[in-house]
């Protein structure tokens, strides 16, 4: 039970809130006359319930109830505003005859009076004090993409939205304000309907999507308190609206092509026969028939990347259904979408239906219901990261690196069982792999809403959501004896293994909204008291030595061992906000939650994440008289907020099994798998905000601009510690790291007059982060890939976080005389590869001689959109890029493996090949035994420049003129080009990959080979009625 | 009105409910507050602290016997992801060698499993009786542990108790006679805790084991009467030699006659208990199966600690000794790997027993036998010039293989024999290693055998125009112990590096 004190602060609190609603509600209206009307949409004069109207220049504001009606106090001569999401605003001025008007609004994209979903509520753009920003499903739409985060790449200013692989249906990762990730996560927090989702957004239909704002800083996420640190992405769907019933079809074909100049460029046959040849010759070994005369390959020769690549397609379908009486609205989507990968044997599918529907009891009770069923599949099998996986290798490291002298068919057509030569060990045909091996990911989600809102008293609303998460997701897979792997030529012995998740988490959401406005002093009151509870089952069925092909399901191996997993959560959670307005002028808006989770022991289970901004609307003072500039707030914000992604038991120290044989049976043990620290605290982020807004020139120009800090203090991370501890790590706070940058915006509707228009959208962040102070040894920590026993990643007080961590190439000894007069390894030899003796003692060491060699974040990062409208034709043209970061390429380690056992790139030709021809410095001898520090050890020809422009999306479609068509409303056509161009010296297949993001601890900037970024060339319609 | 808003209210308060919401326990996991109370928990945990002892003995060869002159390996050109085991053969190791890593990590989780045992064992309630045989066990293996990391690290950290925050996790080395003294007393306390043989039930630690261990501890220090003292108690025990030396690796024989202390393994489970090293030792064939006769099989990746021909050589009667044909076995036919044909090729046959399943045999590994006893105890006795005495001991397992007896001659001459004995004996028991230190002659004997691998590379199984890289086999002082994994250096900037590395 609660203990004492926080009873008693609970008392306090409630007490509180129950004076400001008492003192709120006893107060009188002011006097006015009575303002009737009704809002209708422009289009098909159906009533729009739910728009704000607002007095102008006062605080006084009421909403439309579900007739499109509604009754306001105000004086003949003020002007009311008319507001509503998707829609223009609209302004009446108040006659004495003001007893019954109709106002229209059109549909329109955004504008300052747009009103923004934010948390737990909504606001109208010029009201926010905080930094949030918000995008609309007309800006989304423009380009068919399979994937919301394509959506919103470069448009969303401060919001970083990365494409790590090209995975159908994968990839897409989100990064608010350069959040850079040390504990487990740094993605955002998804709210879907007001429901934090588990699942992330991958399995989302885009075009379920009415609204996505994203709140970025502390006063935006306090109201997510523990989880608010890495920013929130809001998604409103599609909301039942009463109107005539409108329907929808929207329908594209796209074709998936990786670009030619996307391939790393890997040795055709006569240079891979002549390295080989040149490899035995070095290594006075005899040549291979096979390798002796490399010419002979001029017109043959496998390229294994083509091989196992293809023409990807996709499809998708959507239909949409919306409206509804006064009683009853509905928005129904029914989507399809399909997408067979350019790799072969990979592909996406995805069969969803929202029905979300609103049902008016009465003039008080509003009930609502969402339930938005989603099942998806995919066969993507493993395609990312290095080709040494115990359970298969990933396909595209492994392709690249098979020899191009075998194919994958024989004489007669058929595929082969394996693709090697003389000189490789035995490797599988990985186009028959692609073909035979079996990977079915089946996921079943459900996300339903289900909503009571109730007016108590005109403004004060009560309101009650249950909201239900349940995801069912069955992973099988097959390795018949025909796929084996790098190292493991079939026949293999089959194998497999079957995973079933369960997910069940709800969330009950209580809470009292209370408007008030006085005499230009307007109130928001909000308290709520929310529960949530996470449970995700897990079960693995691996099997292993299946007697042969012929029965895939696990039953049939002849050894099957099981493994399960539970985890749980929850959250229990206080939260309060008031928002309070002074004429338009001055904004002020206090936030706190109060989490309490089962994360954190008994000792630190409760915290507390407070907030506060502030606005002033300066050109609506009086004395503001600058013409150009219409509109100029300034905002600032102070915060506190938390990180949630530790692991669901780290506090605790646990026992995990631990077998043994006694005499000749087997004996159940168990060992303590971890320390645990009873006394682990939040991760606090204190985070600092300030910023303005401008329109200038007769709103032709809109300018944001911010400046944010983010202290993370307390950090929360899994330390190494010495193994001779009996534990390989420690969940603990750590110490403190510094955020911060500059984010600006610029918005223009530069030409907009009857024929053509162009507006454009650019945006820019510096994002900068510095560790501040560590309780680790030395005051630095390692992390990042370990295979090769060093680190790859440093974080060193005084320096950002996650430096790459190697040594420092000085090319190659050139020859004898070199080799004599440099420091040296002890298994150096001329033409080995050369490093610089950092620490002066005259011999190479590791880690003696390693340093900071790159650093993987951007100097900065921006997105420039730029719409073009030319009759009913409209152009859109997206570009994202990045500058400055680094990535550390993994890959070279098989790509460029100097023991002539892989294929590798084409650059390697100029390697050093005696004291006459050294090549270029920067790839070695192939004498055996003298290759693996090139390899093994992280050094600086590792490091190479991420930087880039990339026209993502090339958009064109035509609005064909229906104004005197009976059935059709609106017809588009419209056609795009996905992932067009790419400006760009890293030579990787894409700047944009981390194929590390998803292991645990940091390894920012990696690249170990992922699936190829296809160019998706699409065409599509969209309908109307 | 205000009645409304009261009743919202109370509403709220309502739902607030208390902190058991947010008391939620690991359901596949057990939590350590929840444990360590009964006798059956603490049987748990010391299954726990026994377990790394499987994952260490699949891989000890590579660190105990793949180093020595016994055996070598078949350099593969086109796979070389197995350098970091063949660095240990050529003496060619690197601080970031994963064998090391791996040993090291598991070495050191028998001792914090052991620790957390010695920690809570007092407090918990149960008989005084059935702690001690529990306590008895955990300083056996904590003795036995730091026993293995003295001998391959030198001093090494010496952690008694659990660490219980970020600092704890942080300490520097001992010296190799701090650790020792630690062993002793370990042992010292086990041997007063623990039953004999046949009262403690087969792979768990006992009176014999414990006895062995701490005269093989005496032996390794030279401190040869000690170790002479200990050895004859084992004399007294309940142990002899079994009559065939062949059957001792059977494993419808496990815990026989002989047997002192083995590292238990058990196949066709679905834990992955069985062990693995039998697949190591194979030559690497497309089809292993017609080798072990286990089938479905796939590609192996044996080819590991292939018998030299040092070691071939050292069987004085390849036909009176019953040994040579128990341990050693010979293929010729085809091989997957570049460069090689099998050509009487030979490989060990000790644990090449019928087994169910491709991978996973069924075998223990032994650690203490009998006739280990009666060859240190000769060793101890001859280092006192009591070669007389020794020779006897020395003959008893030579008569057992098939051996003539032999007379003793000097002190020298038995050293010899004795270590040459014990060479054939223990084949492939991971013992030649530590007997080539004691011996004194570890670094001139590892020096000429790398000549003759260099000036011979196709002797030692090396494809034409193949060799040892160049570096290979500067053997001195620093290689008698192996380098701290450069981890736990760069992790914890107290720990010097062993000179050398």
């Amino acid at each position: 039970m609660l203990n004492n004190y926080q009873s008693f602060l609970k008392t306090r609190f409630v007490g509180f809130l129950l004076a400001v609603f008492i003192v709120s509600v006893s107060s009188s209206f002011s006097q006015s006359i009575t303002v009737k009307g009704t809002v209708v949409s422009e289009e098909d004069n159906e009533p729009v319930p739910g728009a704000l109207i607002s007095v102008k220049g006062t605080q006084k504001g009421t909403v439309t109830d579900i007739d499109g009606s509604f009754e306001i106090q105000a004086s003949v001569g003020e002007t009311l505003v008319v507001s509503f999401i998707g829609f223009t605003t609209n302004e009446v001025v108040v006659t004495s005859e003001s007893t019954n008007i109709q106002v229209a609004l059109a549909y329109s994209t955004s504008d300052l009076s747009e009103v923004v979903v934010v948390g737990y509520g909504s606001q109208t753009t010029r009201d926010i004090s905080s930094a949030v920003e918000s995008i609309s499903f007309e800006d989304l739409t423009k380009a068919p993409v399979p994937q919301i985060g394509q959506m919103l790449q470069g448009k969303i200013l401060g919001v970083r939205v990365n494409q790590t692989t090209g995975r159908p249906g994968e990839g897409m990762r989100f990064q608010i304000r350069g959040s850079a990730s040390i504990s487990a996560g740094s993605e955002p927090l998804y709210v879907i309907d007001g429901m934090p989702v588990s699942g992330g957004l991958n399995n989302l239909n885009p075009a379920e999507i009415e609204t996505i704002s994203v709140l970025k800083d502390a006063a935006a996420t306090a109201l997510y308190g523990s989880r608010g640190a890495n920013g929130v992405v809001l998604i409103q769907t599609k909301l039942a609206r009463a109107g005539k019933m409108q329907i929808e079809f929207d329908s594209f074909i796209g074709f998936d092509r990786v670009p030619e100049n996307r391939n790393l460029k890997m040795m055709d046959a006569v240079q891979y026969a002549q390295f080989q040849k040149e490899t035995a010759e070095l290594n006075k070994r005899p040549v291979n028939p096979m390798f002796q005369d490399p010419a002979s390959y001029a017109d043959s020769g496998t390229n294994w990347m083509d091989e196992i690549s293809r023409i990807g397609t996709i499809q998708s379908y959507n239909l949409t259904l919306r409206g509804g009486s006064k009683k009853f609205s509905s928005a129904v989507t029914a989507g399809y979408f399909n997408q067979e990968g350019v790799v072969v044997g990979t592909g996406y599918e995805r069969y969803s239906l929202r029905f979300n529907t609103g049902f008016q009891a009465s003039d008080k009770l509003k009930i609502s219901f969402n339930l938005a069923p989603t099942y998806a599949t995919n066969t993507n099998f493993s395609s990312d990261g290095n080709p040494y996986g115990a359970a298969g290798g990933n396909i595209v490291s492994s392709a690249l690196i098979t020899t191009p002298l075998v194919g994958p068919y024989d004489e007669d057509g058929n595929l082969r069982l394996t693709a090697s030569d003389p000189s490789s060990f035995g490797n599988p045909n990985w186009l028959r792999v692609a073909k035979e091996r079996v990977y079915e990911d089946q996921n079943l989600s459900i996300l339903s809403n289900s909503i009571i809102e109730y007016e108590i008293i005109k403004g004060l609303k009560a309101k009650v959501s249950a909201n239900i998460e349940l995801n069912e997701n069955k992973i099988f897979q097959f390795n018949p004896s025909t796929a084996g792997r790098l190292f493991l030529p079939p026949p293999v012995i089959p194998f497999g293994s079957e995973r079933n998740t369960s997910l069940k988490n709800w969330l009950i959401e209580n809470t009292i909204d209370y408007n008030k406005e006085v005499n230009g002093h307007k109130f928001d009151v909000l308290i709520g008291f929310t529960s949530q509870k996470s449970r995700f089952e897990n079960t693995f069925i691996n099997a292993t030595n299946y007697p042969d092909d012929k029965i895939q399901a696990v039953s049939a191996a002849s050894q099957i061992a099981v493994t399960n997993d539970v985890q749980e959560w929850s959250l229990l959670s206080y939260l309060a906000r008031v928002n309070y307005n002074y004429k338009n002028k001055y904004l002020l808006s206090g936030a706190i939650r109060r989490d309490g989770s089962s994360r954190f022991g008994p000792q630190n289970r409760w915290g507390n994440f407070p907030s506060l901004s502030l606005g002033w609307v300066v050109s609506e003072e009086d004395f503001w008289n600058i013409e150009a500039i219409s509109f100029f707030k300034i905002r600032s914000s102070y915060g506190v907020v938390g990180n949630f992604n530790i692991g669901n038991y780290a506090f605790r120290s646990s026992l995990t099994p631990s077998n043994y044989v006694f005499g000749n049976s087997f004996r159940q043990g168990r060992g303590v798998s971890n320390i645990g620290d009873p006394a682990l605290g939040w991760e606090r982020n204190k985070q600092f905000n300030i910023g303005t807004d401008l329109t200038l020139f007769n709103d032709k120009v809109q300018i944001t601009y911010n400046y944010y800090t983010r202290i993370s203090s307390d950090l929360l991370y899994n330390v190494d510690i010495p193994l001779s501890s009996g534990f390989n790590s420690l969940q603990t706070n750590v110490g403190e790291l510094k955020f911060w940058g500059h984010e600006i915006g610029i918005n223009s509707f530069l030409i907009n007059n009857d024929r053509f228009s162009w507006n454009s959208n650019f945006n820019i962040s510096f994002d900068r982060n510095e560790t501040v102070s560590l309780s680790t040894a030395g005051g630095v920590f390692f992390h990042g890939l370990s295979g090769y026993g060093f680190f790859s990643h440093r974080t060193q007080v005084g320096r950002p976080l996650g430096q790459f961590y190697g040594a420092v190439q000085d090319g190659v000894y050139i020859n004898q005389q070199d080799f004599d007069s440099s420091p040296k390894h002890s298994s150096s030899q001329v033409g080995t590869i050369k490093f610089e003796d950092l620490n002066g003692d005259g011999v190479i060491t590791f880690p003696g001689d390693y340093t900071e060699i790159g650093n993987p974040w951007p100097k900065y990062t921006l997105g420039f959109t730029n719409d073009f409208s030319f009759s009913n034709f409209n152009l859109s043209i997206v570009l994202v890029g990045s500058y400055g970061n680094q990535i550390l390429t993994h890959y070279d380690n098989w790509v460029t493996n100097l023991d002539g056992v892989f294929n590798v790139l084409e650059e390697v030709k100029d390697r050093w090949k005696s004291p006459e021809n050294p090549g270029k410095g920067l790839y070695g001898s192939t004498q055996a035994g003298t290759t693996f520090l090139e390899r093994d050890r992280w050094h600086s020809r590792f490091i190479k420049d991420g930087s880039y422009i990339s026209v993502r999306t090339i958009s064109l479609s035509y609005n064909f003129p229906m104004e005197n068509n009976k059935f059709i409303d609106n017809l588009r056509v419209y056609s795009s080009v996905q992932n067009a161009f790419l400006f760009t010296n890293y030579p990787g297949t894409n700047p944009e990959v981390n194929t590390r993001n998803s292991g645990s601890g940091i390894n920012p900037g990696v690249d170990e080979n992922s699936y190829p970024i296809p160019r998706t060339i699409s065409v599509g319609f969209n309908v109307t009625f | 009105m205000k009645n409304n808003i009261i009743i919202a209210t109370v509403f709220l308060l309502l739902v607030s409910s208390c902190n058991d919401f947010l008391d939620i326990k690991p359901e596949t996991s057990v939590t350590t507050d929840q444990f360590f109370d009964t006798k059956d928990e603490f049987d748990q945990a010391l299954i726990g602290a026994y377990q790394p002892l499987q994952s260490i003995y699949n891989m000890d060869w590579v660190l105990s016997e793949l180093v020595s002159d016994n055996t070598y390996f078949v350099f593969n050109i086109a796979n070389r992801g197995p350098k970091p085991m063949e660095d240990f053969a050529t003496f060619t190791l690197e601080t970031n060698n994963v064998h090391l890593l791996n040993q090291w990590t598991w070495y050191y989780q028998i001792i914090s499993r052991a620790n957390q045992i010695l920690a809570k064992i007092d407090d918990a309630g149960f008989l005084p009786a059935d702690k001690d045989k529990i306590k008895g066990q955990a300083m056996f293996l904590r003795g036995f542990a730091y026993f293995e990391l003295v001998k391959k690290f030198g001093g090494v950290p010496l952690f008694l108790e659990v660490p219980d925050s970020y600092s704890g996790a942080f300490l520097a080395r001992s010296s190799p006679d701090e650790v020792y003294i630690r062993i002793i007393s370990d042992l010292n306390s086990a041997k007063d805790l623990l039953p004999t043989k046949k009262n403690q039930i087969l792979g768990k630690a006992n009176l014999g084991a414990t006895y062995t261990l701490l005269g093989n501890v005496y032996l390794t220090q030279k401190k040869w009467k000690e170790a002479e003292n200990i050895l004859r108690e084992v004399l007294k025990m309940e142990y002899s030699l079994l009559p065939n030396y062949a059957d001792l690796f059977k494993p419808s024989n496990k815990g026989n006659v002989e047997s002192i202390f083995e590292i238990s393994y058990l196949d066709g489970t679905a834990f992955n208990v069985g062990s693995t090293f039998l697949y190591s030792f194979l030559p690497t064939l497309s089809n292993p199966s017609i080798i072990t006769g286990v089938s479905p099989a796939a590609q192996n990746f044996g080819n590991f600690n292939i018998p030299a021909p040092e070691l071939l050589e050292a069987y004085e009667n390849k036909e009176k000794d019953i040994r040579f044909s128990a341990s050693i076995g010979f293929h010729t036919g085809p091989s997957p790997v570049p460069g090689v044909f099998y050509n009487n090729f030979p490989y060990i046959k000790k644990y090449l027993q019928p087994h169910a399943r491709y991978g996973e045999t069924n075998s223990n590994f032994p650690i203490f036998r009998f006739a280990d006893v009666l060859l240190m105890l000769a060793e101890s006795l001859n280092e006192q010039g009591r070669g007389g005495e020794a020779v006897e001991y020395l003959n008893l397992v030579r008569s057992r293989a098939g051996l003539d007896n032999i007379l003793y001659i000097s002190q020298p001459d038995l050293k010899e024999a004795i270590l040459k004995e014990r060479r054939i004996e223990l084949a492939f028991e991971n013992k030649r290693w530590q007997d080539l230190i004691r011996s004194g002659k570890v670094v001139s004997t590892m020096n000429e055998f790398g000549q003759k691998v260099i000036s011979n590379p196709s002797n030692y199984y090396y494809p034409q125009n193949t060799e040892p890289l160049s570096g290979s086999f500067k053997v001195s002082e620093f290689n008698l112990i192996y380098p701290i994994p450069v981890r736990e250096i760069i992790v914890n900037p107290d720990l010097i590096q062993n000179p050398g590395y």
